[in-house]
């Protein structure tokens, strides 16, 4: 009986995982806390870019990539503005400090691109930022300065 | 006045022209749609549902049949627009102002109406839905791609076998689901490949007979054999720029033994890589379309062939699409429709007029059966035995080594230049694979050359009708004049005769790569063929050895790879 309940309880907590689990898509829209942004706002290289923001995110779900279940407290996004960013079929990396981040995607109206990672480690003040298709690189006006 | 005679004899036995793929046939042409809902299908673990749309182009009536049927998928490109402003998003119903989505599916319409007119079903499919999520799994939306394009078969089964809506019965019995072919573009171009893994995996339920990825992406390095492949690759693609889907070629070569079937790639120079889809074509459709080298690539507008000044070789977008026409009907017509076009995709014939221009390259390689590889050049063994088991002997050239392929060949052929100045060996995002073996050869008397001896019990060739080598002009050495074209003597002997034929009375491979700024020139080895019939008064059931004589000018550098007898 005691067992029983045990299972119902944990099929629930299962259940609810996978109801209320987030995707990539839903970090990029969440709010966030900003903990550095630039203020450039003079378009730079190809496709325009001008700054940057990077926020950390409180995460209260676990997050689905690639159908597999990350359970993290936090994620941080790195958003780049400018444009407007082409969807291009060669994917658009936002590297900072030298590590590229996971493929970044652009905004719906196009106006920026933004990625989420899973480790602070390189958001660290004065990290380069860049946004590269292939080897087309272009290198941010502005390096990382956080709050 | 020998070498205008052979011309002549050339000319001769090898037509200018046949039929012309790209011609119109003499079928009227239906075109439909079917949609079932912008989220009705959901791939394995992909962010979020995608709409199953296509647009349907087949013979009036449908007087005969079964009918062959060509499945095509676009690119990853903007999935919504307002005005001339493109968006992101899928659904486009479910952004705040009113969107309508954007028809990227419908770009290749003017290939379809010629396929359909020369009786194939041909269907063009919709993957906004993935377009705008993709970048959110691993491998960039190709299961995805692969996945959509399986429903759409399972869909077209239904309405062969029991009909249904929109349809009714209309197609019942007339696909012939044993005979499809697939065209890609861009992330499209991995996608049917990737789709003909998974229908293998899932025991082939759909017989897929052809696959073409037009400027694709290779992100993930998937492999296929046993089924012909042709690649486009644009000269001028300032998207994806590094023309890694020249891989899919490199991969398949040698990768299974007894292969069945021939592959392609085929080089257009200045073709970008929007303009094969009219739908990504400014002043057809404004929304979101770009000629992307002038767009995308910094300092490309200034580049003597890609770009915008004056003399410079780009192809208008009826040009290019003439192109893709040419060759996509052409490869579908030839490997669906048992119409024999193989001429024009091995390159003993020029392209056809529906093609537009003649500066299109090929690189070729026949099924195993029909072939024997002299030498493959995949390691360093090959620069002294090669794939025959003869001596491999040179003299005067320098540098005489293998780069490109597997360690501990180095990873690229030229260091210092861009990976998408070097196509062959780009790494890929989600593979470590490596790229071609090829020999890095270079001269500096015109007494160099490299002799491959032919073993015993290997010599008789009579059954092949062209020896064939890879090659292109190494723009990264000096010893090459920039804009001059390269040139070499192959020469074979028998027991008695040595026989020359020099490779610019047969072949224009050997171009100096145009282009200056950023992404070219590019090294790309294009195939070098010459019918054996030219090599006259030679004994070819006694060949003893394929030499190169580098005597056609003073000094030189090429890379080289793939020396084998053909048909």
């Amino acid at each position: 009986m005691r067992l029983n309940r045990v299972l119902i309880v944990a099929v629930c907590l299962l259940l609810a995982s996978s109801l209320y689990a987030s995707t990539l898509e839903d970090l990029l829209n969440m709010p966030g806390t900003v903990l550095g942004k630039g203020s450039n706002n003079l378009p730079v290289g190809q496709f325009g870019v001008k700054s940057y923001k990077v926020e950390e995110l409180t995460l209260t779900e676990p997050v689905i990539v690639d159908g597999q279940t990350i359970n993290a407290a936090k994620a941080w996004r790195v958003t780049i503005n400018g444009g407007p960013f082409p969807v291009r079929d060669q994917a658009a990396v936002i590297s900072v400090g030298g590590a590229d981040l996971m493929p970044a995607r652009e905004g719906t109206d196009l106006s920026v691109v933004a990625t989420i990672t899973f480790d602070q480690s390189m958001l660290t003040n004065g990290a380069v930022i860049t946004l590269s298709y292939g080897e087309d690189t272009t290198v941010l006006p502005e390096k990382l300065t956080r709050n | 006045m020998k070498k205008i005679l052979f011309a002549i004899s050339l000319i001769v036995a090898f037509p200018l022209f046949g039929a012309d793929p790209g011609a119109r046939g003499p079928l009227p042409v239906t075109r439909e749609e079917y949609n079932f809902g912008d989220t009705a299908f959901t791939p394995t673990n992909f962010p979020g549902p995608v709409e199953l749309l296509a647009s349907v182009h087949y013979p009036t009536g449908l007087p005969g049949g079964p009918y062959p049927l060509v499945v095509f998928l676009h690119g990853r490109h903007a999935t919504c627009f307002t005005g001339r402003t493109g968006f992101l998003l899928w659904p486009c119903s479910s952004f705040s102002a009113p969107l309508q989505p954007i028809p990227s599916y419908r770009g290749y319409d003017y290939i379809a109406e010629v396929l359909a007119s020369n009786g194939y079903i041909v269907v063009s499919i919709s993957a906004n839905g993935i377009n705008a999520r993709d970048n959110f799994v691993r491998d960039l939306g190709a299961l995805a791609r692969a996945e959509l394009i399986q429903k759409h078969l399972d869909i077209w089964n239904g309405f062969n076998t029991v009909g249904g809506a929109p349809f009714g019965s209309k197609f019942v019995g007339k696909v012939d689901l044993t005979r499809i072919g697939t065209m890609g573009h861009s992330r499209g171009g991995e996608g049917v490949v990737r789709h003909f893994v998974l229908n293998q995996s899932l025991g082939s339920p759909y017989g897929i007979k052809a696959v073409f990825p037009l400027a694709p992406v290779d992100f993930n390095r998937p492999v296929i054999n046993n089924v012909p492949i042709a690649v486009m690759l644009p000269y001028c693609d300032g998207d994806v720029a590094d023309l890694q889907g020249v891989h899919f070629y490199d991969d398949a070569r040698y990768n299974v033994a007894a292969d069945t079937a021939a592959k392609d790639a085929i080089v257009v120079m200045g073709a970008n890589h929007n303009f094969f889809n009219t739908i990504w074509t400014p002043g057809i459709f404004d929304a979101a379309s770009a000629d992307d080298w002038n767009a995308f690539v910094p300092g490309g507008r200034s580049d003597p062939h890609c770009g915008q000044v004056k003399g410079n070789a780009r192809l208008t977008p009826d040009q290019q699409r003439g192109t893709g026409l040419a060759y996509i009907a052409g490869f579908f017509r030839n490997n669906l429709g048992g119409e024999d076009f193989n001429s024009q995709f091995n390159g003993d014939t020029p392209p056809p007029p529906s093609a537009t221009t003649d500066q299109i390259f090929l690189m070729f390689q026949a099924p195993a059966a029909a072939r024997l590889d002299v030498n493959r050049l995949l390691s360093a063994g090959d620069l002294t035995t090669n794939t025959l088991g003869g001596a491999v002997a040179q003299a005067g050239i320098t540098p005489y080594e293998l780069c490109g392929g597997e360690a501990p060949e180095p990873a690229k052929c030229l260091p210092a230049e861009r990976n998408s100045r070097q196509p062959h060996t780009t790494p890929s995002a989600r593979s470590p694979k490596r790229g071609l073996s090829q020999l890095q050869a270079g001269w500096s008397s015109v007494s160099a050359f490299i002799d491959n001896g032919l073993p015993k019990g290997t010599r008789d060739v009579s059954a092949f009708r062209t020896l064939q080598f890879r090659a292109s002009v190494n723009f990264g050495d000096a010893r090459n004049a920039v804009g001059v074209p390269q040139n070499l003597t192959v020469v074979l002997s028998d027991r008695k005769n040595t026989v020359r034929v020099t490779v610019d009375t047969v072949s224009r491979s050997l171009f100096y790569p145009p282009g200056e700024k950023t992404h070219v020139p590019k090294l790309l080895l294009n195939t070098v063929r010459i019918p054996l019939r030219a090599f006259q008064n030679i004994d070819l059931t006694d060949i003893r050895s394929v030499r190169f004589e580098f005597d056609q000018t003073d000094s030189g550098a090429l890379l080289i790879s793939d020396i084998a007898f053909s048909n």
